[in-house]
């Protein structure tokens, strides 16, 4: 079973980047992969969205770049997790806990 | 932290553009590689898997694009590029460029010019310390204090000028209630008292000249908080009765008149004639508490003997001449000092030896803010400012209307340019955004032009009026925080006024047939032969009405300068010649003066060309004067309020003042004092006491004084004090006392011819004699008129300046709407239409705007101008001669405006005109 790709939840883009480089570094392409593979391809972040949220982040100072050669050596912009970045994860990870928390609430509620 | 990265990527995106994007690219290259690498892996041919990541990555420049969007100051790159894009739209068209920037440039200039103006009379703060806690004391009463002396300095607030219109009230007090105040540390922080200003004579290494100076208490400069540049400040001690008598210096009188010698601080000068020890100079920018009028040096109180011996003495309970001001105590409001005050003043005037009031007076005290220092000028000067405030403020927003006019013109202009980019996906905020920013660089560059304009012309102004007021004027039009406040306020206002209205009509295009059109025709969709009342048209209507307002007020005050200056004084002011001559420095006194000055007229009157010389304490129309009140013996209660003048042998004779009944004076009345004393008295002074009777031989009296006056002669009424002050009832009196006089010689040519005579006659006879203001009387009323001339020149060049602007405007709307007609008038004219149907058509259409804004402009004026009334002299506010002038010249402009585009109309070539789509 293959889900259709939902559109993304205002805010959750930043918090499924960020949660992607938790474990390592990553490029553009793999970063997009691998928040398919996290979210059993639920989410599929199309260039036109990463890009400029990856540049937003790296201006507000959570994540870093810096140019690397991938898997099959070929020459690519990589992004890390840098230390705010890492709060701002806690932090994005708090608040989307309590916001699924409320609307499982409030779809429970009869 | 955060802030520190997102600085540097706001700074990178700024300035290191280039490789930026560079960046960008290669990111997005090497996405596109790596997807098409993932797609062959997933067993694709190299065309299939090229062709599916493309379209995974969905165009590149999109997504460089929407990276772009997301970037810190994007909105700064985009400002940047509005500004390439309308610095190019500028460079195209020159013109526009020149006429808005210039138009601006003086109507931001002249109203920056005249506030910089109101700023340094009105606005400016003294520079003491904690100005704000300044206050000055102030009487009011019902009825005027029975005083044996009062002096009311001038720059009292809220003091009227108007001697008609005066109410008690003033800010002199005795020296001992100033004491009494003094003594009140719980309320204030420091009180000072001072009189002045005082003139006196100042002599260094033998020469002599005047200085203007106040007389002040001890604590003076510590009330005020103003330290000295060099030496010491004047201190309490300085202010004992016996203390040695110092002086201290204002930093720009030791500039002038010492070359900043540092050197004199320590050294003794001479002030009337008595050695003063300069103890010290006070820092720059300081010269006195009331602005503009600088005071050159500060002596103690205690010095008043030997500076002002015509002062009351410091014992004197009932002489008023003390002004008082106070810096309050932290912590006490204005309320509480106030009635700890009024306890103290009102038993003091109301009983004991200080009485100088009745209970039904009702005295009391009045703390005024005196933060922007005292109002001598701000009473003469802010009538007039405001008056020309409003009449540039005019000019500016015909100005603006000017520019939106001009602007709303090319952005039709460019209706399909815009049309483009919002079809292209340009928002209407974005465009609109775009426009304002083209505005705004007009507005820059115009601003930039009118604070050059601004200073050159408030500093010429100030030096102008300093070169001819009557007093030391020192007007500091320098631009400070406010004045560059009120300049970019202005500016933005004016960016919005004429940037907005252009903006949205932009804006608000219709794209299909906009798009469609060819740039240089309009469509006759708009329907031939209707003329569109448009917001141009409004525009237009709107620069003549404000024209008319500001013609209507200029002519008025003009018309008041004329009326002036063509008036009828009472007496002959063609060839006579005026000086004054001071006795007071040198040991003349009484008796020996009035000897002097008959020995002095003798000699004057035999100097050829000289047809008849004589004296009087003030010469007439020189702004001085001295008012009191008569009443008949029987009736001493109904008093009459009136002037006096003391005058010499001749007076009448020189001046040309016809006698109408009994004698003039004669030798003998100046001779001793006789009883009663014998006077002339004006028609007024007749009518009013005695009604239609000749009052020869009846008597009056000066209530308060017990002399007894009789008199000898009636003379016609003359202005005395000011030429707008209607004759009073006068009296003049024989000249006994000293006190200085101003001579008058009737001449029989021009009176400047002899003025070297005179100088030579005068020494001869009393060469310890200093003459002072040696003018022509006419040259005198020049002076007196100067202010009124001024104001008169002033609002009609900005009259001229706004019927200008306002024919610009006319002129290009017509311009612009002939071009765009052309096609239409080709028709008609191929159709059959005379070159003179065609002149009548757009002749019609501009009176039409023309006779619009008139009719609106005088509806408007009739009831602004009423506002003028107390500038005007002779007319009324709403003067139908003055109105029709104004409407006229503007008409005739306006034709002339209008005829240049309709003849160009006229010449339109039906053939070309119909190819020309």
């Amino acid at each position: 079973m293959n889900p259709e790709p939902t559109t993304l939840l205002q805010g959750t883009l930043d918090l499924l980047i960020l949660k992607s480089l938790l474990t390592g570094e990553l490029h553009g392409l793999a970063v997009s992969r691998r928040i398919q593979q996290i979210t059993a391809g639920t989410f599929d972040v199309k260039p036109g969205s990463l890009f400029p949220a990856l540049h937003r982040m790296e201006e507000e100072g959570w994540i870093s770049s810096f140019w690397g050669d991938s898997e099959n050596n070929r020459r690519a912009k990589f992004y890390r997790l840098t230390k705010p970045g890492r709060k701002q994860l806690e932090v994005e990870t708090e608040r989307w806990d309590r916001v699924s928390w409320a609307i499982t609430q409030a779809l429970q509620a009869s | 932290m955060a802030l520190l990265i997102k600085a540097r990527s706001f700074l990178r995106n700024l300035f290191s553009v280039r490789s930026v994007e560079a960046d960008l690219d290669q990111e997005l290259h090497s996405h596109l590689q790596l997807l098409i690498e993932e797609n062959i892996r997933a067993g694709m041919s190299l065309t299939e898997a090229r062709r599916s990541a493309q379209i995974e990555l969905g165009g590149i420049e999109q997504v460089k694009e929407q990276v772009r969007d997301e970037r810190i100051g994007n909105w700064l790159q985009s400002v940047l590029s509005d500004c390439r894009y309308g610095l190019r739209q500028f460079r195209k068209n020159p013109v526009f460029t020149a006429v808005a920037v210039l138009t601006l440039a003086l109507a931001i200039g002249a109203n920056t010019a005249i506030f910089s103006l109101i700023n340094a009379v009105m606005l400016r703060r003294l520079p003491v310390h904690e100005p704000q806690q300044l206050l000055i004391l102030k009487w009011t009463a019902l009825r005027e204090p029975n005083t044996n002396a009062s002096y009311f300095w001038s720059g009292c607030p809220d003091l009227s000028n108007d001697p008609d219109k005066h109410t008690p009230g003033g800010c002199t007090f005795s020296y001992p209630m100033f004491e009494q105040i003094r003594s009140r540390w719980d309320i204030f922080a420091g009180v000072s008292g001072f009189a002045g200003p005082v003139e006196t004579h100042v002599t260094v290494n033998g020469s002599a000249s005047m200085a203007t100076g106040d007389l002040v208490s001890g604590d003076f400069f510590t009330t005020l908080g103003v330290r000295a540049f060099a030496g010491r400040s004047l201190d309490s001690m300085d202010d004992l009765p016996g203390a040695p008598p110092a002086v201290m210096l204002s930093y720009g009188y030791w500039q002038n008149r010492f070359g900043g010698d540092p050197s004199i601080v320590g050294k003794s000068i001479l002030l009337e004639h008595s050695l003063f020890l300069v103890v010290g100079v006070a820092v720059p920018g300081f010269s006195g508490v009331d602005p503009g009028l600088p005071t050159d040096i500060w002596a103690p109180l205690s010095s008043q003997d030997v500076l002002a011996p015509h002062l009351p003495k410091r014992t004197a309970a009932k002489s008023l001449w003390v002004e008082v001001i106070a810096r309050l105590k932290p912590g006490v409001s204005i309320a509480q000092a106030q009635s700890a005050l009024d306890v103290i003043f009102v038993s003091n005037v109301l009983s004991g030896v200080g009485t100088v009031f009745k209970t039904g007076d009702s005295p009391r005290i009045e703390l005024l803010s005196v933060a922007r220092g005292l109002t001598s000028l701000r009473a003469q000067f802010s009538q007039p400012l405001f008056v020309l405030m409003a009449a540039v403020g005019i000019v500016l927003l015909i100005a603006s209307a000017n520019i939106g006019g001009l602007s709303l013109a090319r952005a039709m202009a460019r209706e399909q340019e815009m049309a483009v980019r919002l079809s292209l996906g340009a928002t209407r905020a974005r465009i609109v955004r775009q426009l304002l920013t083209e505005s705004l660089f007009l507005a820059m560059l115009g601003t930039a032009l009118g604070i050059l304009i601004a200073y050159w012309s408030a500093s010429s102004l100030a030096a102008f009026l300093a070169a001819n007021w009557y007093m030391p004027l020192e007007l500091d039009v320098r631009p400070d925080g406010i004045v560059l406040g009120f300049t970019i306020a202005v500016a933005l206002l004016t960016t919005l006024l004429f940037g907005l209205a252009p903006a949205f009509q932009s804006s608000r295009v219709d794209l299909a047939p906009a798009i469609k059109r060819s740039g240089k025709t309009l469509p006759g969709a708009r329907g031939l032969g209707v003329w569109r009342f448009g917001f141009g048209s409004g525009l237009v209507v709107a620069q003549v009405g404000l024209s008319i307002i500001v013609l209507a007020g200029s002519g008025l005050l003009v018309h008041t300068l004329v009326n002036l200056e063509t008036l009828d004084v009472g007496f002959d002011t063609h060839h006579v010649l005026l000086f004054r001559a001071d006795s007071s420095l040198t040991d003349y006194k009484a008796d020996r003066a009035r000897i002097l000055y008959r020995e002095l007229q003798d000699r004057l009157a035999a100097l050829p060309g000289v047809t008849s010389a004589s004296y009087s304490m003030v010469a007439l129309l020189s702004g001085a004067g001295i008012d009191t009140e008569f009443a008949i013996p029987a009736t001493p209660d109904e008093k009459l309020s009136s002037d006096v003048l003391p005058v010499g042998l001749h007076f009448f004779e020189t001046m040309h003042v016809p006698l109408l009944a009994g004698r003039t004076f004669v030798a003998a009345d100046l001779e001793a004092r006789a009883k009663p004393e014998p006077v002339v008295v004006n028609e007024s002074l007749a009518k009013a006491l005695f009604g239609k009777e000749i009052p020869l031989g009846r008597q009056f009296i000066e209530p308060g004084i017990d002399t007894l006056r009789v008199i000898v002669g009636v003379v016609r009424d003359t202005r005395y004090i000011s030429m707008r002050r209607e004759p009073a009832p006068t009296a003049y009196v024989p000249l006994y006392q000293d006190g200085g006089a101003e001579f008058e010689l009737r001449t029989a040519g021009d009176p400047r011819a002899i003025a070297s005579a005179v100088r030579a006659a005068v020494n001869e006879v009393a060469p310890n004699i200093l003459i002072s203001d040696l003018e022509t009387q006419t040259d005198q009323i020049e002076h007196a008129l100067y202010q009124e001339r001024l104001f008169a020149s002033l609002s009609a060049l900005f009259s001229a300046l706004a019927l200008l602007l306002a024919c610009i405007g006319i002129y290009g709307l017509l311009s612009y709407e002939v071009t765009r007609r052309t096609h239409e008038i080709g028709i008609r004219m191929a159709l059959g239409a005379a070159p003179r149907d065609v002149l009548r058509l757009v002749l019609r259409r501009g009176l039409l705007l023309v006779t619009m804004g008139t009719v609106m402009g005088v509806a408007a004026a009739v009831g602004l101008t009423r506002y003028l009334q107390s500038l005007l002299y002779g007319i009324r506010a709403v003067d139908p001669f003055t109105y029709a002038c104004a409407v006229i010249l503007l008409a005739v402009v306006a034709l002339a405006a209008c005829w240049i585009p309709a003849r160009r109309a006229t010449r339109v070539d039906p053939m070309i005109a119909l190819r020309y789509e």
